[in-house]
């Protein structure tokens, strides 16, 4: 006992050993092994590890892989952008001019989404479905004479389901951003006469735009990686690059070209990751040459502006 | 009679917003219900058929068992090693300190795919068995992020010199680490608990990368949906919703009562 306590690196090798020793077996590791695995080929139904690019040359030659992976992407922005789109208004909403039980309301939207991830996709297949629940609205109220059967099994209905599946990654972050905005600082602006949507743009959107990066982020990360909503509600058009990586290792023999797919997947996916973070910087950046030519509003601080408005 | 309408659209607005969010939601539970197996308008209710039904799914049921061994053993590893590293990254300075807490959350930043499909490399290539430990490693090592960050929140709220105080008055490391730091963290190790077993029941992506012969629920329901949609999936996911809701809302009693006595 005496000599951990004299000796603190000892501590230090105590608390953090186990974590670390996981980490490099379950974390690293296993990317190393995807790593080699891509640069391996399949020869006589065994593994030759013979360090060839050719899985890449295939994966890039080929516009069934490239297409999908354009296409990941581009849907990936379209879900973050409406998942964000969708969780700015509420979570303004609950913040700004719900007065009573806030709490109560963002429970009430968690709750929404607490929902399983496959259990919300089989929801809106049952919405969806050729004889399902919006098919029989639509016929017995008269809209629809047969049940249609473009509702579901389309790129559409993927978004769709996605943005759903991906309101809780932007949605809590917004929410927990917006929380700390000042009330009063909203209120400065409107006593200096700035109508509503300047207030939201130049005051409260510079204070939650970390939230709003993270959640964008998580949401396209969410879209990206996503293989089952394309295979569940999808046509095969709406194919993305995680059905194709999974679907590697379950036919055949094709696990080198999966790792190759799963790598390109991890730069990605990585790049996208640091993207706030570069965002931030450019932006401080920017904002600090602004203020230093003009004034530097955290040095001309008057004082408490009004007393602070009671948030609820 | 500008701003009534705006309030009003507001309104309308917000209603929309919250319909989407539960459509989901309440259609599953709804049709749990439901007496036929066609699941359209209108649903004919009320039946709990369903529900006797997915019990006596042998295959559902096997899976929801694999499903609870399988959350809770992750859940245990992932706060045995997770806390003590959180507390570490709490109290030491070292170089690469943010590099490693960065890569513990990376598995749960990254798609589930890419740890699932990493992980199954280095089995396909060190030609393991794939086994219902192979599915608690993935979800062990998703987990750990959860309590490191919840670790990390926490500790950031707290007041260090609490610790130096009782050390002052004579507390060696293990009393004060039982009286002082324990009840602190106390609540927030119970909520990644809670939270690790929720994610962890409903974990699909890497599961379907290492599962075995022995599937996990969601596995199951993945495979059934595969083949069509069946009523029995709704009963046991609004099983499921029901059971984590009520867990967290006792935690959440349980939690501003821990809170309160501070």
């Amino acid at each position: 006992m005496s000599a951990i306590r004299r000796h603190r690196w000892l501590q230090a090798l105590l608390l953090f050993g186990p974590a670390a020793i996981w980490a490099a077996a379950f974390i690293v590791f296993p990317v190393v092994e995807a790593v080699k695995m891509s640069l391996s080929q399949i020869e006589y139904y065994h593994l030759v590890h013979d360090w060839t690019l050719k899985n890449f040359e295939t994966f890039f030659s080929n516009p069934l892989y490239t297409d999908a992976l354009v296409r990941s992407a581009v849907r990936g922005l379209i879900v973050a952008a409406a998942a964000v789109a969708i969780s700015l208004p509420l979570a303004h909403f609950i913040s700004f001019r719900v007065k009573r039980h806030q709490f109560v309301w963002f429970a009430g939207v968690v709750v929404a989404l607490w929902l399983g991830y496959l259990l919300r996709i089989v929801g809106w297949r049952i919405l969806l479905g050729n004889d399902g629940v919006l098919n029989g609205l639509l016929t017995s109220v008269g809209i629809l004479s047969h049940p249609t059967r473009v509702l579901v099994f389309n790129p559409f209905a993927v978004i769709l389901v996605q943005t759903h599946l991906a309101m809780s990654f932007t949605f809590i972050p917004i929410f927990v951003v917006m929380q700390r905005v000042p009330h009063r600082l909203m209120q400065a602006a409107s006593d200096l006469g700035a109508p509503r949507w300047r207030q939201i743009l130049e005051v409260e959107l510079p204070l939650i735009a970390p939230g709003v990066a993270v959640g964008f982020t998580f949401a396209f990360v969410l879209s990206f990686g996503d293989y089952f909503a394309p295979q569940l509600v999808g046509d095969p058009g709406s194919v993305g690059i995680a059905n194709l990586a999974s679907s590697q290792f379950e036919h055949g023999l094709a696990w080198p070209l999966g790792a190759a797919i799963g790598v390109v997947m991890i730069v990605a996916v990585l790049a996208v990751l640091m993207l706030p973070a570069v965002l931030m910087w450019i932006y401080r950046r920017v904002i600090g040459i602004r203020s230093r030519r003009g004034a530097d509003p955290a040095q001309v601080n008057p004082g408490p502006l009004v007393e602070e408005v009671p948030a609820s | 009679m500008r701003a009534r309408l705006g309030s009003l659209g507001v309104g309308v607005g917000i209603g929309l917003i919250l319909l989407f969010l539960y459509i989901p939601a309440v259609i599953v539970a709804v049709y749990s219900l439901n007496k036929g197996a066609v699941m359209s308008w209108p649903p004919e209710l009320l039946s709990f058929h369903w529900y006797s039904k997915a019990f006596a799914n042998e295959a559902m049921m096997e899976g929801l068992k694999n499903s609870v061994i399988v959350a809770l053993v992750s859940v245990s590893i992932a706060v045995l090693l997770g806390v003590p590293a959180g507390l570490g990254v709490d109290r030491f300075q070292f170089f690469g300190k943010t590099a490693f807490q960065r890569l513990l959350m990376l598995p749960f930043l990254m798609p589930g795919l890419i740890s699932g499909l990493t992980l199954l490399t280095v089995i396909l290539d060190f030609q393991l068995e794939l086994s219902l430990m192979t599915v608690i490693i993935a979800h062990a090592t998703m987990l750990i992020a959860i309590v490191v960050i919840q670790m990390a929140v926490v500790l950031d709220r707290w007041d260090r010199s609490l610790e130096l105080a009782a050390q002052d008055l004579g507390a060696n490391e293990i009393r004060t680490f039982f009286y002082v730091t324990w009840p602190n963290i106390r609540a927030a190790i119970v909520g990644a608990s809670l939270l690790g077993i929720a994610i962890s029941l409903d974990e699909t992506a890497r599961t379907a990368f290492v599962v075995g012969e022995s599937d996990t629920l969601p596995i199951v329901v993945l495979s059934s949906l595969r083949r069509t949609l069946t009523p029995e999936i709704n009963a046991i996911g609004t099983l499921v919703l029901v059971i984590s809701l009520v867990g967290v809302i006792i935690w959440s009693k349980f939690g501003a009562a821990d809170l309160a006595r501070e």
